[in-house]
């Protein structure tokens, strides 16, 4: 039987997306005027758009890593009430009596409220996991889309410039650039970007909501736990 | 029900209460390891964090508790093997008999 304490091992965050897939996902990048700028920043030392899905995302790492605590919590109490079944079967065989009911019936109620806590702590590390995941990928998207509404701010100023510059006269080179239908689709791209900016967002925000909604109740059975009379410790009221 | 008692039998129960209170023990420190704090910034990952930190809170509790009630039992169990020891056969079992009614 393994040990209860053989759980506790050190947490590890799990990858949301493997990284050879991450990378398979941010070829498009690859094409972008913006990629070229953020690995110019990076030479330089300078922050990056790329910076901006991790300021997003928060600490992941962490949040992912208390995941893993967790669940290894739960596993933890899973092996206490189990080796406090088997040692109580050992007792049992031996000692018989009323005093011996009592005990018996305690410490089943005490192993009972192990497993309880077990599979809380196993629903919390699961939706830790979910949202984790979750947050990371509408993080990740964020800052691509950043990237996407650098490069249309930068297509709309080549653009702009070029019709400038193309224009027979200085009059009406302006109006002339706000109504290319080059430029109105550039405008309507940037707009379609920040919608999807603020939908990524606005998912993450849900993520968040329902993690808060979807912990509550294994929450409440743990705060159970150290505010119920059991387990209270043992006793055998015939013991001073 | 007929009653009889092996106080050795219930000594290994007591050392085992007693070898779960200090794998508890590292279990609180463990339970360490659910903490986040927010770092001062400003994410999306923000708005979990009052609740993880409910869930950090929590766990200490529970393993605190849990301990204290292993640590206490034990006591028990040994005092009640203690007290079958001290006893003859004929009076642990009138005063059995009494118990728990």
């Amino acid at each position: 039987m393994t040990s209860p304490e053989s759980h506790l091992l050190d947490p590890v965050a799990a990858e949301p997306i493997p990284s050879s897939l991450d990378g398979v996902l941010n070829l498009p990048a690859l094409t972008s005027a913006s990629f070229y700028i953020a690995k110019f920043s990076d030479l330089v030392g300078l922050h990056t758009t790329a910076d901006l899905g991790t300021w997003a995302a928060g600490d992941w790492e962490r949040v992912a890593r208390a995941a893993d605590a967790c669940r290894n919590l739960g596993a933890f109490s899973d092996a206490m009430a189990s080796e406090a079944r088997r040692e109580l079967g050992a007792l049992e065989a031996t000692w018989h009596g009323n005093t011996a009911g009592a005990a018996s019936d305690y410490f089943s109620r005490f192993a009972d409220q192990l497993d309880s806590n077990g599979r809380s702590f196993a629903q919390i590390a699961t939706q830790l996991e979910q949202t984790t995941i979750g947050v990371h990928q509408a993080a990740k998207a964020i800052g691509a889309l950043v990237d996407l509404a650098i490069d249309l701010g930068i297509a709309f100023a080549l653009k702009s410039s070029a019709l400038v510059a193309s224009a027979a006269t200085g009059v009406g080179a302006a109006a002339a650039a706000v109504t290319s239908p080059a430029l109105v689709a550039l405008v309507v791209k940037g707009i379609r970007v920040v919608n999807d900016i603020l939908t990524a967002q606005g998912r993450a925000s849900a993520l968040c909501a329902a993690f808060v909604g979807a912990v509550a109740p294994p929450l409440a059975t743990l705060k159970g736990f150290s505010e119920m009379s059991v387990p209270a410790p043992y006793d055998n009221r015939q013991v001073t | 029900m007929t009653f009889s008692v092996e106080p050795q039998a219930m000594r290994e129960f007591g050392t085992w209460l007693d070898e779960m209170t200090d794998q508890t023990e590292a279990a609180i420190s463990y339970a360490g390891h659910a903490r986040v704090d927010s770092g001062g910034g400003a994410n999306l990952m923000l708005r979990i964090i009052p609740a993880v930190e409910e869930i950090s809170a929590s766990s200490d509790q529970v393993f605190r508790h849990l301990r204290d009630a292993l640590a206490a039992s034990a006591t028990e169990i040994f005092g009640t093997a203690r007290l079958y020891e001290d006893l003859d056969a004929a009076t642990a079992a009138a005063l059995d008999e009494a118990a728990h009614r």
